[in-house]
């Protein structure tokens, strides 16, 4: 017997929400394994807290000494996330212009790429020494190092549109701005989210390198210090705080993608 | 040839070639045709012979080499961009349903209605009729991916319709379905036909589906694309799918396979 759109419909939801329970529920059983494997690891092996922490002694730190982080964790995170949201929208609006002027395309794009390839940590000294240790420097550093990879994403996504989607647009004689807004965007849409997602992977990295050369502030920073002088529980609560950001990140991108793309089978 | 302001559309000496890094293609060349206000005008043709090339540059999708194309007399070729009100006259039918994915199947039908910024009561009501005349009604708020094939390109056919044009061009509409499905819509097709009294160029390659349908049928040969043959197809109205079988039917179709050639083996060694 056949069943109907919504018999079917019913039965992909619940295969859905399955497959959700499951993509929670086996991860965070991985993690709580690892930890296991290294909290038995360093204590069997006696391993000296200055080598390697217990996973234990760095959840009590990054709680007991949450204060002394804090206003690092609200720099580095604020830094990572206003470059994060610049890079988001510069990455967008500079492939919709290159993808409608392609002379300007083909005129900037080798310099996109060589931004997206080099390193921004190699600026990062000289930025510091033009402009000092200010916020929005490293704001600046994380939006030149984010944006490029969003934006060749997003210029793939643009300029591989089927034909036959262009076609339709072409024969109701679309502006460009329609165009873009009812069939380039959508249509290209998982390429942009997979752009965005690498974007905050760089954003953070970008910040934590440059945090690294040099100051006080900045979880990067911290990293530096503590480890300096081998308060690895310290430096290690610090690392999981990087981590967090990162993984929240790329979370909430893909939490965006998929209430946005609810089309997606 | 007559005087052209009589005919819907006339096609005068058209000629398109493609410009490849490697090669120039003549895609079509010389292309002379006319098509009446009301009628039904098949196009048939090999795979190659420019067919659905042509009816692209009617629709302005792609721009002719040389050549006239004059829709009510107006010749097309001229404007960089069409007119607006001619662009109105027509509604294209690609071969896929062309459904967005991100819209739901009422979003898509209405769409030509947002670009050309129709707005008002009445083009809503005149969406909903049109959904409602295919049989769309159940599935109007549903996405694409969650209706069948054949749905969407009722779907497909009436949103190429929504913004009421004069003319609609389609572009082997049917030639993905299956072949119980693709008479069904053929018969569908011509009721709309008869409704409404749009000029309809048929594009396809299937020699049966010009017959049932057309007034009038083109051959288009290959290499390069042109126009071999026209014939009036001279069968009653309404069609049905039992004339199918009827002699008369049949003559047609062979004469029309005929003229679209024979296979050419010596190309094979």
């Amino acid at each position: 017997m056949e069943l109907t759109f919504e018999q079917r419909k019913a039965l992909r939801r619940k295969k859905e929400k399955r497959d959700k329970a499951a993509s929670v529920l086996v991860p965070t059983l991985t993690v709580i394994l690892l930890l296991a494997i290294w909290q038995g690891a360093v204590i069997a092996l006696n391993i000296a807290s200055w080598q390697l922490p217990k996973p234990t002694d760095v959840f009590k730190s990054m709680v007991m000494d949450f204060q002394e982080f804090l206003p690092h964790i609200i720099r580095s995170y604020s830094i990572i996330i206003l470059g994060f949201l610049c890079a988001t929208v510069i990455g967008i609006t500079l492939a919709a212009v290159l993808n409608n002027f392609k002379l300007l395309g083909v005129a900037l794009t080798p310099y996109i790429n060589l931004l997206c390839t080099t390193p921004v940590i190699t600026l990062v000294p000289l930025l510091l020494l033009m402009f000092g240790f200010g916020q929005w420097v490293l704001v600046f550093a994380v939006t030149l190092q984010a944006f490029p990879i969003l934006n060749m994403n997003a210029i793939t996504g643009f300029a591989n549109v089927e034909t036959i989607r262009m076609e339709l647009m072409r024969s109701m004689r679309a502006t460009r701005v329609q165009t873009f807004f009812y069939c380039t965007l959508p249509a290209s849409l998982p390429h942009v989210f997979t752009g965005m997602k690498l974007s905050g992977i760089f954003a953070t990295t970008a910040c934590i390198s440059s945090e690294f050369t040099g100051g006080s502030k900045g979880l990067g920073a911290q990293i530096i210090a503590y480890t300096q002088f081998m308060k690895m529980d310290k430096a290690f609560a610090c690392i999981f705080f990087v981590a967090i950001i990162g993984l929240l990140l790329y979370t909430m991108t893909g939490l965006l993608e998929s209430k946005i793309i609810k089309w997606k089978i | 040839m007559t005087d052209t302001t009589e005919h819907k559309i006339v096609l005068k000496d058209l000629t398109k070639i493609f410009q490849t890094r490697r090669q120039t293609i003549i895609a079509v060349e010389h292309i002379n045709m006319q098509f009446d206000d009301g009628d039904f005008v098949s196009i048939v043709g090999p795979s190659g012979c420019g067919k659905s090339t042509i009816i692209r540059m009617i629709d302005d999708i792609i721009k002719p080499t040389s050549g006239q194309i004059l829709i009510d007399g107006q010749d097309i070729t001229k404007h960089k961009r069409i007119p607006e009100d001619v662009i109105r006259k027509m509604g294209f039918i690609f071969q896929q349903p062309n459904m967005y994915p991100w819209r739901t199947v009422r979003e898509n039908v209405e769409l030509p209605l947002k670009i050309l910024g129709l707005k008002g009561p009445e083009w809503k009501s005149y969406a909903d009729e049109l959904i409602d005349m295919v049989g769309l009604s159940a599935y109007k708020d549903n996405y694409p991916t969650e209706i069948s094939g054949g749905s969407l390109q009722r779907a497909g056919v009436i949103r190429a319709m929504v913004h009421k044009p004069e003319i609609l061009l389609m572009d082997e509409p049917f030639g993905a379905l299956d072949e119980t499905t693709m008479h069904q819509m053929n018969i569908e097709l011509l009721e709309i036909w008869k409704k409404t009294q749009k000029t309809v160029i048929y594009i396809t390659h299937s020699v049966e589906e010009a017959v049932l349908l057309s007034n009038r049928v083109y051959v288009m040969g290959t290499n390069p694309g042109r126009v071999v043959d026209e014939t009036i197809i001279d069968l009653p109205r309404p069609r049905t799918l039992e004339m199918l079988a009827s002699s008369h039917f049949i003559e047609y179709c062979k004469y029309l396979t005929a003229k679209i050639g024979h296979i050419d083996l010596s190309k094979i060694k």
